[in-house]
This record gives structure tokens, sequence and C-alpha cells, in this order.
């Protein structure tokens, strides 16, 4: 896994820390439509600084988010010049089969490209500043609606955090166990691809079963300490929504409403 | 096999904000045939330690001697085969680590990375069997009907088939009824006398007491000592200083020199009290 920050918690004591994380969860979603109402300079330069000043507020530094980016530059890098290469109409300055270049195609490029960072610099920005629980709470309390139409909201709610919990527990097994076998003399990462597909199963087979023993423990010590199911529970962690978080979504309105000027502009 | 630590220091997730000191600066050095153990308290740096001397981590400066191997961090990952064959390690709760769907094809397992032949690896693996006293009939059983302690047993087997000169144990008894616990560490004992180096990472002092000719103790990702148990548990400033226990044996002692009794230096193990308390009385009676 090593460098992909996406999806990291970073503690914190920062604004957007202390925000209710149902408000960060919204504005992200509407973030990323708000990204697609931008067609010129002027709107991404307004999204970029946008962006940019949530990172600020965020208290962690620039270059984390960007070496974060890293691993997952050359996909976006692909999907760019593919958007480049292929964009028709213009006035195509160079062209080779149906590979074509025009001014209107580089532009396009870069801003699927801007667009692109901006994604996901804001989808970063909400996990690294709200915890699991916090994720799998705003999750809840959004998927309350759905109770209507008898989807099990709380289960979902319940297997949500706990398999968020369990994301690092696992991934601490998971080395454990690697290193174990290593010990014994598995080589992971080397040899012919059937080897290395191989050298998985010492792997797997074990995790599994930590898993299914961790699953059989679980749910014995919830229910000696009186879990019968999600109905009629109370609840210990209560999200508080503050001044702040409606001005949050109230400054996603602003930009939105800018963006559309801008636009048509 | 002597393994050497010169100025070594691991941080983990060296760059970025989530940097985490491992250990810092230790020197140490194990010499063939030690029965060391390594103690301190939980989050000290223990477990980083021992996995650096099997190159499962590498340094982040300084240089590790392994025999003839040299780590530094800027070792590659090659060719690190040889070198866990000689240095095995037995993790915590080493049943986690049980994949086969047999018990014999799961102790064969290790042999046969470092380059066994089956019936090779099969007859190390029903000697390790009796090694560990488990029944041979268990062979062809799979590992996960086994109970917990046997699971613990077969682990263990399936790291000693490879034959390793040395031996890292991580809290191997842990969780373990008093009889297995006994018979293990004298398994482990016994190997040292044939000539295995071990290194035994325990918060049981009685162990450490009983069974190491060395301990070193850590604290805060540093190696703060490395001494004998004899010299550590009379040292009772240290102790106290670093919240260590000591073996029943010596708080029996203390118990007694607080009521007036005199030994040259505290005992550390049962017969040894037994034979000082014998040596002061007799005096006494006759």
């Amino acid at each position: 896994m090593g460098k992909l920050i996406i999806g990291r918690y970073l503690p914190g004591d920062s604004l957007i820390h202390h925000l209710d994380p149902r408000g960060k969860f919204v504005g992200t979603f509407l973030f990323v439509l708000i990204v697609f109402l931008a067609n010129n300079w002027e709107t991404y330069l307004l999204l970029t600084a946008f962006v940019l000043l949530a990172v600020k507020l965020s208290g962690i530094s620039l270059k984390f988010f960007i070496k974060g980016i890293r691993p997952m530059i050359y996909l976006i890098l692909f999907t760019v010049l593919l958007q480049m290469f292929f964009t028709p109409g213009g006035d195509p300055f160079w062209q080779w089969g149906i590979f074509s270049l025009s001014k209107l195609s580089i532009l396009n490029g870069l801003f699927i490209f801007i667009r692109f960072l901006l994604i996901i610099f804001i989808s970063t920005l909400l996990t690294v500043t709200t915890t699991p629980l916090q994720m799998s709470d705003a999750m809840e309390y959004l998927l309350k609606p759905l109770r209507i139409v008898h989807f099990p909201v709380d289960e979902v709610a319940l297997m949500l955090s706990i398999a968020l919990q369990f994301i690092p527990l696992l991934s601490d097994e998971t080395t454990k166990i690697m290193n174990a076998q290593r010990a014994r003399g598995v080589d992971f990462g080397e040899g012919s691809l059937i080897n290395q597909i191989k050298a998985v199963v010492p792997i797997l087979i074990p995790l599994f079963v930590s898993s299914f023993n961790i699953a059989y423990d679980l749910s014995v010590a919830m229910e000696s300490r009186g879990y019968h199911g999600s109905e009629g529970r109370s609840k210990y962690r209560q999200l508080q929504w503050q001044a702040a978080d409606t001005w949050m979504l109230v400054v996603f309105g602003l930009l939105a409403v800018c963006l559309i000027g801008l636009r048509s502009y | 096999m002597p393994i050497t630590f010169e100025n070594v220091t691991h941080i983990y997730q060296s760059s970025g904000p989530l940097a985490a000191t491992g250990i810092k600066n230790v020197n140490l050095t194990i010499n063939d045939g030690d029965f060391v153990a390594i103690i301190g308290q939980t989050g000290s740096g223990k477990s980083t330690l021992v996995q650096h001397m099997n190159a499962l981590l590498k340094p982040t400066a300084g240089v590790i001697h392994i025999g003839e191997r040299a780590i530094t961090p800027d070792s590659k990952n090659k060719h690190l085969k040889k070198l866990r064959q000689k240095v095995g390690m037995v993790f915590q709760f080493p049943e986690a680590q049980l994949f086969e769907d047999t018990v014999l094809k799961d102790i064969c397992f290790g042999p046969q990375n470092f380059g066994a032949s089956v019936t090779q690896a099969q007859a190390t693996a029903r000697e390790m069997l009796d090694l560990v006293k488990l029944p041979a009939d268990i062979a062809e059983q799979s590992p996960f009907d086994l109970s917990g302690g046997q699971m613990r047993r077969v682990a263990i087997a399936g790291v000693l088939a490879a034959r390793p000169q040395v031996l890292i144990l991580d809290e191997p008894t842990a969780g373990l009824d008093p009889q297995a616990h006994t018979e293990l560490m004298e398994l482990f004992a016994n190997l040292n006398r044939q000539g295995t180096t071990i290194i035994l990472i325990s918060h049981q002092m009685e162990d450490v007491a009983q069974y190491c000719n060395r301990v070193l103790i850590m604290e805060n990702a540093q190696l703060i000592r490395s001494t004998t148990p004899q010299m550590l548990f009379n040292d009772q400033d240290f102790i106290i200083q670093h919240n260590l226990q000591v073996p029943e044996a010596t708080a029996f002692a203390q118990e007694l020199v607080q009521q007036g009794f005199q030994f040259e230096s505290l005992p550390i193990t049962e017969p040894q009290l037994v034979q000082q308390l014998r040596r002061q009385l007799g005096g006494i009676n006759g």
C-alpha cells in the first residue's frame, strides 16, 4: 500500500477537522458535481484557488497531498493523453491517422488534468481530516431516508463501522503473516508470474482463517454484551451540526453560483 | 553466526508526517551459543529490533553484520533466503501462519523453500513433530482442527525444520498453559545446549533468570543496557527506575532481606534461593 494517502486519516486540530462529517460528505459530493460546471480558464482558476484554500485551512502541507497523488499520476496522464489525441474538432495543426492535436484538444486535456487533480485533492482532504468512525456515522445519517424502502440502514452502518475499524488490524495481520512466511523462505515479488501468484496462497489462507476467527469472537462478544440487532438502540456518538457547517455548504453554493456566472461569461 | 549491530536506527515511514522511530542508535553483539533475553515495556522496540536480525527490516541508518552478510540501508532484498534459513524466527502467536492442508505439509513448507527435496523435508518434519512432543498420527490432520496449543507447536516445528543456527522467539509461550510453557522453554534450552543461538523476547522474568545468559533492556526505542540476569536483578535501583519486574525468587529474597537476612548476591532462581537459604540456615543450626 505504502505511499497512497487517500483513505488515510491524519490527526489534526484544524477548522476542517472539526467540521461535521455529514457536512464534509455532502460538500465533497457537491464539489464533484460542481467541478463539471467549469469550462474555461476563469472557472478552473477559481476552483483551484478554492481547493488550495481548503487544503491550507486543513493545516496539512500541500507537499503531502502532492506526494499522495504520485502513485496515481500515470493513470491520470494516460487518460489525459488519450483525451488530447482523440478529441475531434478544432483546427488540427498535427494529424496522423486517427490521432490529431489541436489547440482545443490540448486545452481540453489540460482541463481534464486539472479536474482530476481537484477531485482527488478534495476527496483526499475528506478522508485525511475525517476519522473512519465519523465517516460511517455520516453515512448512516445520510442513508436514513432509504429506510422507507426497507433498506437495512443500521445493519449496513454497523457492517461499515466494523469493516473500517478492522482495516488497520487486518493490515497489521497481513504484514505479520507476510513477514512470518518470508522468514520461512518465501520470496514475494520475485520469480515468474505463476510463482508470484503461488506465493500469495500462504498469506491469503491464514488471513481468511483469522478473519473467520475474529468474526466468530466478535459476534460472541457482541451477543454477550446484549446486542440483539439494530432495532431500538440508542447512540453514543452524536453528530453535532454547527454554524460553521452551514456556512461551509453556503460557501459551496456560492462557489456554484460564481461558476455558473463565469461560465456564460 | 554472530550478529553485530553498529549504530542501527530504524524509522517507520521515514518520509512523511507519520514517521515513527522504531529503534534508535542500537549497538550490540550476539555471540554464537548465547541465550539472550530482550526485555522492555510494550512498544519499546523489541520486535522491531529482532526483525532486523533476519533482514525482514532493513536499518534506516547503521550496519548489521549477520555472519558474513552486512545489511545496510542500501542492501538489496535479494539472496536473503540463505540468511533466513540460518536465522529462524518464531513470531508472536505463530499459529496464525499455518496454511497448508496437512500438518506435515505445513512443516515441510520452510525446508522446501530452502531447497530440500520432498522426501528429505518430510523426514525432517516427522523428526520435528517428535521434537515438539506432538503425536506422529497428527501429521496427516489439518492444522486448523488442532487445539491452540498444538497449533503453536506445529508452527514452531515449521520454523525449527529449517534447522536455523540462530533462533529468534518473540514471546513464544504467550497464552499457553504452565505445562506447555515449561515444555517449550525446555525445548529451547535443549536446542541452545546443542549450539543454537537463542534470542528470546519475554515478559516472564522467571524465564529470563532461569534460561538466559545475557539480557538486553530496551526502553523508548533505545537499548539502555546489556548485562547478565544476575547483575540486572541485583541492581535494585535500576529495576525500580525503569519499572522492571524481578523474578519471584528475587522478590522473596528481598523480603527476607527486610526481615534481617543477608545475601551475598540476590538469588534469581528458585534453586539458587533454596541453596543459599540452606547454607545460611544450616549455618545457624550447626
